[in-house]
């Protein structure tokens, strides 16, 4: 299957969207993480929490999937492919890794709302969860801002599979 | 913009040799393999952001008192 020029602009608006607003809310729970370490009034540093799991669950989760599955259809229906360009295989790993980590971190950014609201939680057992979510924000971040840059510097390099398809083109040319 | 596999993207194709890895590839592969590396070996040392058991220790709590 194969997109039209008018379906291809689509899918990479949506794509864009998607993986630019990503980036932007994992920033935002990033600023959040950083109040919920830093601060010194326990009320907000438990708000923090609650609000952090929101965002987590209503606008990071579901942006990771949509930039995940746009950029699988983007790859497979355009003659970008997956397999073929190093620059979209990598994009491909780390954005899958990204998700991945995110799944899994989940149940934690879940707990640390649910303990936030537990008056017999202590901050500092917090203040050690407030660490982790925000060295994984980080983390986050910073995986995801390099399938950002491959896609707009685009590096040469065909993989082995994409030069095989690159020689057989050629061929029938 | 470098277009997809029906234009040359660097790899010319003069030869029919498989081109080899691009230098970019390679140092992004060892920037990766040597961040696992530093991952494994502070998690060895038990040098993890935020200290041991708290989220063991509490995990059960919260999920006990969700289910309640």
């Amino acid at each position: 299957m194969t997109l039209t020029p008018a379906q291809r602009k689509l899918v990479l608006t949506v794509h864009v969207v998607t993986s630019v607003g990503l980036l932007g809310a994992i920033a935002a729970f990033l600023a959040l993480a950083v109040l919920g370490v830093s601060t010194a009034d326990e009320q907000t540093q438990r708000g923090v929490y609650a609000a952090m799991a929101l965002i987590a669950r209503a606008v990071i989760l579901p942006l990771a999937f949509a930039a995940l599955l746009v950029g699988l259809v983007q790859g497979l229906a355009t003659p970008w492919g997956l397999l073929r360009h190093y620059w979209v295989l990598l994009k491909l790993l780390l954005t899958s890794f990204a998700t991945a980590i995110l799944l899994i971190k989940m149940r934690m950014i879940g707990d640390a709302a649910r303990l936030a609201s537990d008056l017999t939680v202590s901050r500092a057992d917090l203040n050690s969860l407030g660490v982790q979510l925000l060295v994984h924000a980080a983390g986050g971040l910073a995986v995801l801002l390099v399938p950002a840059v491959l896609s707009i510097y685009k590096p040469a390099g065909l993989t082995p599979y994409g030069f095989r398809r690159q020689q057989a083109l050629r061929a029938r040319s | 913009m470098t277009g997809p596999v029906t234009e040359a993207d660097g790899d010319r194709g003069r030869s029919a040799s498989t081109p080899g890895m691009p230098r970019w590839v390679k140092v992004f592969c060892v920037v990766v393999a040597g961040l696992i590396v530093l991952f494994v070996a502070l998690h060895l040392a038990g040098l993890r952001p935020g200290g041991h058991g708290f989220h063991g220790r509490h995990a059960g709590a919260a999920r006990t008192g969700a289910a309640a």
